[in-house]
């Protein structure tokens, strides 16, 4: 660089001008305000947010203290076949060994909730790198090598796939049992990420990123999983609920083993003691259905909301060290 | 000071295949584009190379690859005498390190929209390649750098930009960021594809304006792409650069621009000239070329690729593929009609006169 | 410097025009959409004529309101926004329509077989799954008419459009190029014989050559099928040869209405004279083409005055209390401003010339 050159470029960058650099606090709250109270005040303001919180919260203490404050049900407590709302000892009824249904249902929940995690956890996170990686190295032998293992999983029939696995090992930890369940889920949603990502490499400011010399773990963090993490936040919402089917269905055909309580496993005793024909043990039936399908909804609801929570518009309008002007054009 | 240009392309060929399918290999329709064929061009120091012609004629490949962001099937291309791709791939005597060759090339998108991360805000986006350039330099001092860049191209406070998401911009303030952050890491070249094409026509003079300014205060040369021959002129003349139209992959004429204006040598660039929008001038009514339409990049006519458009086409031009002759100094362009000892004018017509009821 | 005008508004060939009677009248149009910041009204309470057989332009930068303005014309405003205002469509014979009080039957028959319209963006305006011929019957079908007879004047209007119909009608839109999907808009516009044509930046993601080829043909056609076309776009260079009369959008209204020669020699709104100005050209000097100060207007904030005066060199306290109405300037030319002979003495263009002859060197 010429001398007249330096001269130009100091100056511009030498030239006294009034302003306080930002200090760490002021950084620091910016930065946990687009993070977290940004997405948190959205989610107030959204109805399914608030709803899938209500409901999760309630299922969450159901698992926490009605757990200890209920005792562990076992046969003989109670009459048999009490029906439900009749006393506060059995407020759901009693089934037919008088065991207090609210009761099971209450033990059943903390270990559904660890097969929920682990499965949705293993599922997304295997699914998301996978995708990550393969779609960015697109025809690169890294995407053919992962996408035919993915492929192969796919095509392998997932309920024998479970059946088969399950039978080999037998598991009876509810983080293994959701583990297994999730190996059935991953390949489909890395196929669905890969595709995204596909898109997301072609914009603009990944180009940019390249050409800037940004590293690739850069790029991959900072461009690619930040539009992604909408789609990824959505699914391991829907995968969780898939979880619960999953589980509670392969309970219900008896193929898990019966060492935990479980919601299936409730339907599956009623419906072996002929419940849809005996009036009295409906209730034995119904309640875990019912239970099943209010955790579900609550899944549902917080997918979409979450879709919203990402949304970086509604986060920048909801952030309050944001700029207040929201120039959105219309046309 | 070395007397290298900053960037030379020398005879570099692009290539892209068009098949997407094993069952194209096995049919045969597997297609080669040649998106650049043959081009060279040099772009020297504090430069302005105005980059013109219509669809399908390759000047963004061309402009990608002059930035190294598109490695060339043939020929080399070289930044301050060191070829690019060795310096990538470690072959040879290697005397600029990738780094600093990468650092010193950079892009203005056309799309202003999508050409930040929607999910970060402007300060994040303008400091990633600060810090990876000049880590050095504490947060401070930085900040203060990319504050006194956007005050200096308008956006005062700066205060109020930096902390906003790209959406929360409009798309000239947008574009200005993007100008910012193309300049920040002080390049020597940078690539504005098509930079102003997207921006409204009140803004556009302002944009070029600011990018002449800020060329003097970083030393760079920009390649400017664009299908609009009157911004092309407009920043190419204030620059005092060139201009070189490009068609179906080569670079037909090259020279400075009011050469280039004034007296364009090849029909391609005439056909151009008559083509662009002018406020006051008297309308040419007749089309001076044969086919409106591009023809196929895929399949390129022979010898003169003009040739079937070409008003002034004649039997040799269907023969033989045309050089660069020189028209004036460093005025260029690849038709026979430059040459006026040539055999062309010796040779045939190829089509009858072109009559008004023929044109599209 | 005003020029002498004769009783009709100089056209693009610098003779007066032909005009008939008004053909669609807009009295008062406003649309506006609710936004959670606030109203965005992006069409302000404008009147517009458009006269028979004329081809008007609408020259306006993005966000300034004229498609919106178009799409009105159509009652095609799509939810949320809100369009209130009065649209008179005066056909060949009976009575006039009152096209935004048009119920959904009503409506279909309006809209194509009276007002026909190309919308920005050709590549998305054709179903990628049939092909044009599809496209074409299914248009007569809908609005029965006869297939066999419509599909010949298809072909016809696509021969003038310089298009092979034996080739265009059995492809599909990803098998065209840019400049035939485009023509082929065209003719799906016009197979239904309507009176008048919209077009909303036609020619906007096309190549030069293609551009000034369809703007042509716009002309061929239109003396060929005794049009009526408005043609919307940013870049005022390519209406010159085509339009009659122009009318130039600023903040969502019009700003000047005048005939092409009279807008291009005697522009009276300081905003027209910028526009002019500012646009770069082949022969005018680099150093005399001037940028615009400030930047345009937001749909949600009302700006009080003229709407242009935060970035005009003449503003004064009258400009920025009150609003000017399109004030008479000329015989068939309005403007609405305060001071049009200050803007026209203020605001010199230097590429144009001073007289019709050539370029002032």
């Amino acid at each position: 660089m010429s001398e007249t050159d330096e001269v130009d470029f100091a100056e511009l960058f030498e030239k006294d001008v009034d302003r306080e650099p930002a200090s760490r606090w002021t950084r620091l709250k910016r930065s946990l305000d687009v993070a977290f109270l940004a997405p948190l005040r959205i989610a107030i303001h959204d109805w399914r947010a608030v709803v899938a919180g209500i409901i999760l919260f309630g299922y969450a203490l159901m698992g926490t203290v009605a757990v200890r404050l209920e005792e562990e049900p076992s046969a003989g407590d109670y009459p048999i076949m009490k029906a439900p709302f009749e006393s506060m000892n059995y407020p759901l009824g009693t089934d037919l060994y008088g065991r207090s249904i609210w009761g099971q249902i209450v033990h059943a929940t903390p270990d559904m909730f660890k097969m929920i995690f682990a499965g949705a956890v293993f599922a997304v996170s295997l699914a998301a790198i996978v995708g990550l990686l393969a779609g960015f190295m697109r025809d690169n032998w890294i995407d053919t090598v992962l996408m035919m293992i993915a492929d192969i999983i796919i095509t392998i029939p997932g309920l024998p796939l479970i059946i088969v696995i399950t039978a080999v090992f037998q598991p009876t930890n509810p983080y293994i049992v959701g583990v297994f369940l999730g190996i059935d889920m991953w390949p489909g949603l890395a196929r669905t990420v890969r595709s995204q990502v596909l898109s997301i490499r072609e914009e603009s400011y990944v180009e940019a990123s390249q050409i800037m010399g940004l590293s690739v773990p850069t790029i991959l963090r900072r461009d690619v999983a930040g539009q992604l993490m909408p789609y990824i936040m959505v699914n391991a919402a829907l995968t969780s609920r898939r979880v619960v089917f999953e589980s509670v269905a392969l309970y219900f055909l008896g193929v898990l083993p019966f060492t935990t309580y479980n919601w299936g496993v409730l339907m599956n005793l009623a419906y072996q003691a002929n419940a849809l024909t005996r009036e009295q043990l409906l209730p034995w039936l119904v309640f875990p259905m019912v239970t099943i399908i209010l955790l579900s909804f609550a899944f549902v609801l917080l997918s979409q909301a979450m879709d919203a929570i990402f949304n970086v518009r509604l986060r920048a309008r909801h952030a309050s060290t944001v700029s207040e002007e929201d120039r959105e054009v219309s046309e | 000071m070395s007397s290298d240009p900053v960037v030379s392309v020398d005879d570099v060929t692009v290539e892209f295949d068009t098949s997407s399918s094993l069952f194209d290999y096995f049919t045969g329709s597997a297609e080669t584009v040649r998106a650049v064929d043959g081009v060279s061009l040099d772009i020297e120091e504090n430069d302005v190379v105005a980059l013109i012609g219509e669809s399908g004629c390759g000047k963004s490949t061309l402009g990608k690859t002059a930035i190294g962001a598109q490695r060339p099937t043939k020929g080399s291309i070289s930044y301050r005498g060191q070829d690019i791709w060795d310096a990538r791939d470690g072959k040879g005597d290697v005397s600029i390190p990738f780094n600093e060759i990468r650092r010193s090339l950079q892009i203005i998108h056309q799309d202003p929209g999508s050409a930040l991360n929607p999910n970060q805000r402007v300060l994040t986006s303008l400091m990633l390649p600060l810090k990876k350039w000049e880590s050095d330099l504490s947060y401070e001092e930085r900040e203060s750098r990319i504050h006194t860049l956007l005050e200096h191209v308008g956006m005062s406070p700066a205060e109020d930009f930096v902390n906003r998401f790209p959406h929360q911009l409009s798309g000239g303030e947008q574009q200005r960021v993007v100008l910012v952050r193309s300049l920040l890491m002080n390049p020597d070249l940078v690539l504005a594809d098509e930079a102003i094409s997207a921006l409204d026509v009140s803004l556009r003079v302002e944009m070029m304006d600011m990018m002449l300014e800020l060329q003097d205060v970083f030393d760079t040369s920009y390649l400017f792409i664009s299908h609009d021959l009157s911004n092309a002129r407009y920043i190419a003349e204030k620059a005092d650069g060139r201009i070189a139209v490009m068609y179906l992959g080569q670079i037909v004429e090259v020279g400075p621009v009011d050469q280039i204006i004034e007296n364009p040598q090849h029909p391609y660039t005439q056909v151009l000239k008559w083509a662009t929008p002018d406020l006051y001038a008297d309308p040419q009514e007749e089309v001076p070329v044969r086919e409106v339409d591009i023809p196929d990049p895929t399949n390129p006519p022979e010898a003169c690729r003009f040739h079937t458009r070409c008003p002034e086409a004649r039997e040799v031009c269907a023969d033989v593929d045309p050089e660069m002759y020189e028209a004036e100094t460093a005025h260029y362009s690849r038709c026979f009609r430059t040459d006026e000892t040539h055999d062309y004018w010796e040779s045939e017509p190829l089509y009858d006169a072109v009559t008004a009821e023929d044109q599209p | 410097m005003s020029i002498e005008t004769e009783d009709a508004p100089r056209g693009r060939g610098d003779e007066p025009i032909d005009r008939g009677d008004p053909i669609v009248e807009i009295r008062d149009l406003e649309v506006s959409f609710d936004l959670s910041r606030g109203q965005s009204k992006v069409v302000r309470n404008v009147d517009m004529d458009l006269y028979r057989h004329e081809t008007l332009g609408v020259v306006g930068e993005s966000g300034s309101g004229k498609s919106m303005l178009a799409m009105s014309m159509l009652d095609a405003v799509v939810e949320p926004g809100r369009v209130s205002g009065e649209v008179t469509y005066y056909p060949r014979d009976g009575e006039p329509i009152s096209v935004l009080d048009l119920g959904p039957d009503e409506l279909r028959k309006f809209r194509w077989e009276e007002v026909a319209m190309v919308f920005q963006g050709a590549m998305s305006s054709f179903n990628p799954v049939t092909s044009i011929r599809t496209h074409f019957k299914e248009t007569l079908q809908d609005h029965d008419y006869d297939v066999k007879a419509g599909m010949e004047r298809a072909e016809n209007i696509l021969e003038e459009l310089y298009l092979d119909p034996d080739r265009v009608m059995d492809a599909y839109s990803h098998e065209l190029s840019g400049g035939m999907k485009q023509r082929a808009l065209i003719a799906l516009s016009l197979v239904l014989e309507p009176e008048v044509l919209v077009l909303d930046e036609p020619t906007a993601a096309l190549d030069l050559l293609m551009q000034r080829s369809i703007v042509s043909l716009l002309r061929n056609i239109q003396e060929e099928f005794d049009l009526t076309m408005l043609f919307i776009t940013h870049d005022l260079p390519l209406l010159t040869k085509l339009a009659d009369r122009m009318a130039v959008m600023y903040a969502f209204d019009f700003v000047e209405v005048a005939g092409t020669q009279d807008i291009l020699y005697n522009a009276s709104h300081p905003y027209t004279r910028a526009l002019l100005g500012t646009t770069p050209d082949l022969e005018t000097d680099v150093e005399d083409i001037r940028k615009i100060e400030g930047s345009k207007p937001d749909p949600v904030q009302h700006i009080s005055g003229c709407s242009y005066h935060p970035r005009c060199p003449l503003a004064d306290e009258q400009c920025s209390a009150t609003e000017p109405d399109l004030f008479d300037v000329g015989e068939h030319h309005r403007a609405s401003c305060f001071y049009p002979e200050a803007a026209q003495e203020k605001i010199v263009i230097r590429n144009q010339p001073t007289d019709r002859g050539g370029v002032d060197e």
